[in-house]
């Protein structure tokens, strides 16, 4: 069925072809500015984009707040911003795509935390005239989207890879 | 890391609720956390005590 063809396909040189319907990209095109509006808020959402760093420790959890929150917010719009200036592109490099992957996740996230998603609601039908019922529909369509997303991501590396001797910041 | 590797990992979050993905002193612990919390990733240090 063409509708559930794959979106995305990992090229002999190493890049993406990006094959999304007009439909889902004009979708998508709605998406990061509505999400840039809230990240800088201390909606209840977006607080699951900036989790505490530390489990049983509120005071140096806050001192790692204070010290990532800027670059972590940026982290975030920066994203948002390559697959908002990208949502027309045929072709994805792979950083290109490791942004689609942070910001699409990030989307689905929040969203997910709004509908207050839990394990059950993969299990429930959602009724039809449930009036979150598009907001689901957009929920389930970005977590296939990020399946994608992740599978040709995940194509690239080598099966019996090891740790890289030195990390890099957006490695 | 191997996709073996990254695999069981992902199974260990999925089935028992988290793994253990990285270790160090607070400065790297710390770096790392950034990283995963930049995709939207829930990390979470834990310091002995």
């Amino acid at each position: 069925m063409r509708s559930f063809q794959r979106r995305l396909k990992r090229t002999r040189k190493g890049d993406f072809e990006l094959r999304l319907p007009k439909a889902e990209r004009d979708l998508l095109r709605t998406l990061p500015s509505q999400l840039r509006e809230v990240l800088p808020t201390d909606d209840p959402a977006v607080g699951r984009l900036f989790p505490p760093a530390y489990r049983d420790d509120p005071e140096r959890s806050e001192e790692y707040r204070r010290l990532v929150r800027d670059d972590l917010l940026t982290a975030h719009l920066e994203a948002l911003e390559v697959m908002e200036a990208t949502l027309d592109a045929t072709r994805l490099t792979e950083d290109q795509l490791a942004s689609w992957l942070s910001a699409v996740n990030d989307l689905r996230l929040v969203l997910g935390t709004r509908l207050d998603v839990t394990e059950e609601t993969y299990d429930r039908e959602i009724a039809k005239d449930d009036p979150d019922g598009t907001a689901y529909a957009l929920y389930f369509y970005l977590g296939w989207l990020e399946e994608q997303v992740v599978e040709a991501l995940a194509l690239g590396i080598d099966p019996s890879g090891t740790e890289p001797e030195s990390r890099s910041r957006d490695g | 890391m191997s996709l073996a590797k990254a695999h069981k990992l992902m199974m260990d979050v999925h089935l028992r609720g988290k793994a253990i993905v990285s270790s160090g002193n607070r400065e790297k612990a710390e770096f790392d956390t950034f990283r995963l919390h930049a995709h939207g990733l829930w990390a979470t240090m834990e310091h002995p005590s």
